[in-house]
């Protein structure tokens, strides 16, 4: 199945290397090297891309070639970021007492930026694939076919994936969660900020059992903060 | 034989008192300022004796602090955890011990008649240990009613039980963790940060395991909507004029945060804009009538729909229950037994000029079994209404008294039936879809006129028919934030998390209002600056373990129902839940100045400039 892609000589070298200095059986060595290959940043471990020029306007109603691509980016457009935000920092919140909580995070639609080492195209969910999700690990790698292109996205269905898995060891960081929650504050920051701000009441006590010097001391304070209240207004 | 009979209230001393003494009874004060006593001879069992039957008012002992530890400046808050705790009459209730005192001494037999729940059962407590001070060998016995009708009276006097201690206990408990952390965490509050509230003069800034796990939540609503980023959206609006009248296609996808995706659909559906029906469905749809009534249930839904604050309605309830209108009304039930009678019941409503028609109707043939939910706390039935309404109540009263009944012949009613028509149509692969509803039967929506079914039309379309759309639009739209929380919803989440029982969760909402950490406007609730500013102030100090969240009060919760359940000895309760507690007190005073700079910050909130 690999017919269309070309492994850069370079980074089979070392993988070889790698692979016989464990000095593995025939079939146990095809297999790490092949594992080697899914967690390798195709960058390193292709040497042509194989995507076309115009990867990122390419609209047609089938790909006629099947390409290997590796994820690098993944956002969830089906869903506001700020409810994405709050359910990842309940589970953030929860694994505070629960470290071993199973993260599920709600899926609605899914863009993927998808790589071949040097060109790039997009990707969404044309229907829900399964392999996908917001929480995994950036660099897996897939196969895709017979898919529709519009404008540079590919609009992925079932069945024209064939998921391999792996993905790049050192391009995320340890925490996933934590990695998610700052990309999506990010967003949130510079994106849309029409804040809406409500002026809640101080409290107003009775001002029943004071002694002299209470009532003085407080009659100051809220004077003082009245003005400041005038002051903004009229700005 | 005398027997000494005591209830937690008068009105239901009076109602015991007439059923058991068929209406011949004496009554007498023991002093001018004193309870009232009714005395009537009572077959028992099979034993002639001579009846007394009295009230208390409440919880008859307080607990405290030994007088060392009561001024505020001659210990330190941390100190109260351990600090030894003294019970003592209440001053106001100091008559009615007196009565007991003088009652109970030549009495043979105590009987409790105070409410069947946990605080009930420490009130009969209570009662037993002043009765046993003049006459330690009187035999005491718990009786077990949910109404107080005829049958149930009677029923008790033949089924008397003994106190259930584990519940006496569950309550002792309660008791000594709220007076050790709430007045241990409220001087430290009102000590250290009341200089920062200047219009506070002096008063207390009070701490209880419920309120603020309750303020919590508001606070965490409030700032949600403050914290909000409206985010835009896109999607893909379809519809159709057929035969006069236009229909609404909702894209399945609803709506995409990418314009551009969005965008690439749209056109897509606009170059090949056939639309194909790929489905007509028709199929029965029905609105399911509500499960019997629980108190939680009450004072949202009473809340939501009659406008009456929690604690009022709770008020107005305890007043119908007391005078035999309604069943009791603190259940966490929500299942009719088997062999409940709720036909007899079904037949008091038929004289009502409002729904005694449909009561009637109901006895007729109309009738359906209850749907029967998950909660039985075995100890009351659903609120039900008992009694036939008269004239003599307020309007409040009356919408409460009416709520219930509409609620109890929802119950007893078929779910509304309709039929529901569902088209998916199919443009350039992409699925849109509209749907159509008629109500065929009305049935329990006749009665519960709070539910709402809407009705809609659509024309009919046949499975494989083509069309091209007479409107296909992208449009954008953003989001808006959380609206605040209402008391409904609030009562909603203190439920679901745990913060107090179906006989506390008002009393706190009552108290926080009470104590200027929230205010109420429009139906909506929203705290005030010094609300958010003491539960930002506690958010500050990183722990697991947090007192605006709800996990401690309902960790806590859990150890009193296991204490009840025979699972935790008190001691085991009581010491864990004080360790825990404690723990925190500490680490909260060790982060006493991060926590004054935040309540600063956050006191200034309102004058952020935006």
């Amino acid at each position: 199945m690999f017919d269309n892609i070309i492994i850069n000589p370079e980074w089979l070298r070392h993988c070889k290397e790698y692979c016989q200095s464990k000095q593995l059986n025939e079939y146990d060595m095809s297999m790490e090297m092949y594992k080697n290959f899914i967690h390798s940043d195709l960058q390193a471990s292709l040497l042509k891309p194989k995507l076309p020029e115009n990867s990122t306007t390419l609209t047609t109603q089938r790909i006629e070639k099947i390409y290997l691509l590796q994820i690098v980016d993944i956002v969830e457009i089906g869903i506001s970021s700020q409810n994405v935000l709050q359910e990842i920092e309940e589970i953030i919140q929860e694994r505070k007492t629960n470290p071993e909580k199973r993260i599920n995070l709600k899926k609605n639609m899914l863009k993927l930026t998808l790589s071949d080492g040097q060109r790039i195209i997009y990707a969404v969910e044309n229907s829900p694939i399964s392999y996908f999700h917001l929480d995994m690990k950036l660099g897996a790698k897939m196969y895709i076919k017979n898919a529709e292109a519009v404008r540079g996205v590919l609009l992925l269905n079932p069945n024209n994936v064939e998921f391999l898995g792996g993905y790049i060891p050192n391009l995320t960081t340890d925490d996933i969660l934590i990695y998610l929650q700052a990309k999506l504050k990010d967003i949130l920051k510079n994106g849309n900020k029409k804040k809406n701000m409500k002026t809640i009441r101080t409290i107003t006590f009775n001002a029943d059992n004071n002694t002299k010097k209470n009532t003085m001391d407080s009659n100051k304070k809220t004077t003082t903060t009245r003005k400041k209240k005038t002051t903004i207004n009229n700005k | 034989m005398k027997v000494l009979c005591v209830a937690e209230k008068p009105s239901i001393a009076r109602g015991i008192t007439n059923i058991l003494s068929n209406g011949h009874w004496e009554s007498k004060k023991h002093r001018k300022d004193g309870m009232m006593n009714y005395y009537f001879p009572f077959n028992l069992n099979g034993e002639h004796c001579d009846m007394v039957v009295t009230a208390v008012i409440g919880h008859l002992m307080n607990y405290d602090f030994s007088v060392q530890y009561k001024s505020w400046f001659k210990c330190q808050p941390i100190q109260l955890f351990e600090a030894p705790i003294v019970k003592n009459v209440y001053k106001h209730a100091e008559h009615v011990a007196d009565n007991l005192r003088k009652e109970s001494r030549n009495a043979q037999k105590l009987i409790i008649w105070t409410d069947c729940d946990r605080e009930g059962e420490n009130i009969g407590s209570e009662i037993s240990d002043v009765c046993r001070e003049k006459n330690k060998n009187i035999d005491v016995y718990r009786a077990r009613f949910s109404v107080v009708q005829d049958g149930e009276i009677r029923n008790a006097c033949r089924r008397l039980v003994r106190l259930d201690e584990r519940q006496i206990d569950a309550v002792n408990v309660r008791i000594e963790l709220d007076l050790r952390i709430g007045a241990s965490f409220t001087r430290f509050q009102t000590l250290n940060f009341n200089r920062l509230f200047a219009d506070l003069n002096g008063k207390l800034i009070s701490f209880g395991t419920c309120q603020f796990p309750t303020l919590g939540f508001v606070v965490t609503r409030y700032l949600q909507i403050q914290n909000f980023v409206s985010e835009d959206f896109w999607k893909i609006e379809v519809s159709h004029t057929k035969n006069n009248s236009t229909v609404a296609f909702n894209w399945k996808r609803e709506k995409l945060f990418d314009r551009f995706i969005c965008f690439i659909y749209y056109e897509k559906c606009m170059k090949n804009c056939l639309a194909k029906v790929v489905s007509m469905i028709q199929k029965p749809k029905s609105k399911w009538k509500p499960l019997p009534l629980t108190t939680v249930e009450l004072i949202k839904f009473g809340s939501k729909y009659l406008k009456i604050p929690s604690d009022e309605i709770m008020t107005i309830s305890e007043k119908l229950y007391n005078q035999g209108y309604i069943s009791y009304p603190r259940t966490e039930t929500d299942q009719f037994k088997d062999d409940f009678d709720l036909n007899s019941l079904i037949n008091i409503q038929t004289n009502n000029n409002k729904w005694g028609g449909y009561a009637q109707s109901l006895l007729q043939g109309k009738f359906v079994k209850p749907r029967k939910g998950k909660n039985n706390d075995q100890a009351h039935p659903p609120i039900h209404p008992t009694k036939a309404m008269t004239n003599d109540f307020t309007i409040k009263e009356q919408k409460v008294y009416e709520f219930i009944v509409r609620r109890f012949l929802a119950c007893c009613s078929d779910d509304a039936k309709g039929s529901e028509t569902i088209v998916t149509i199919n443009i350039a692969d992409e699925l849109f879809t509209a749907n159509g509803l008629m109500i065929l039967e009305e049935n329990y929506l006749n009665v519960y006129i709070y539910d709402k079914w809407g009705e809609k039309s659509i024309p009919f379309y046949q499975e494989g028919e083509t069309f091209i759309p007479t409107k296909m639009e992208m449009t954008s739209g953003s989001t808006s934030p959380p609206k605040p929380l209402t008391e409904p919803d609030l009562i909603g989440l203190m439920d679901k998390n745990g913060i107090g029982t179906d006989a506390t969760i008002h009393e706190h909402i009552k108290k926080i209002k009470e104590r200027e950490y929230i205010y109420e406007e429009n139906h909506y609730l929203y705290p005030t600056t010094l609300g958010v500013a003491l539960v930002e102030g506690y958010n500050s100090v990183e722990s697991n373990i947090s007192l605006t969240k709800p996990n401690l009060r309902k960790m806590l919760e859990e150890s009193l129902q296991n204490i009840c359940k025979g699972e935790q000895s008190k001691n085991d309760v009581l010491r864990k839940d004080l360790t825990l507690y404690k723990n925190v007190f500490v680490k909260i005073s060790n982060e006493e100045k991060k926590i004054s700079q935040v309540i600063i910050i956050f006191k200034q909130y309102n004058f952020f400039i935006y």
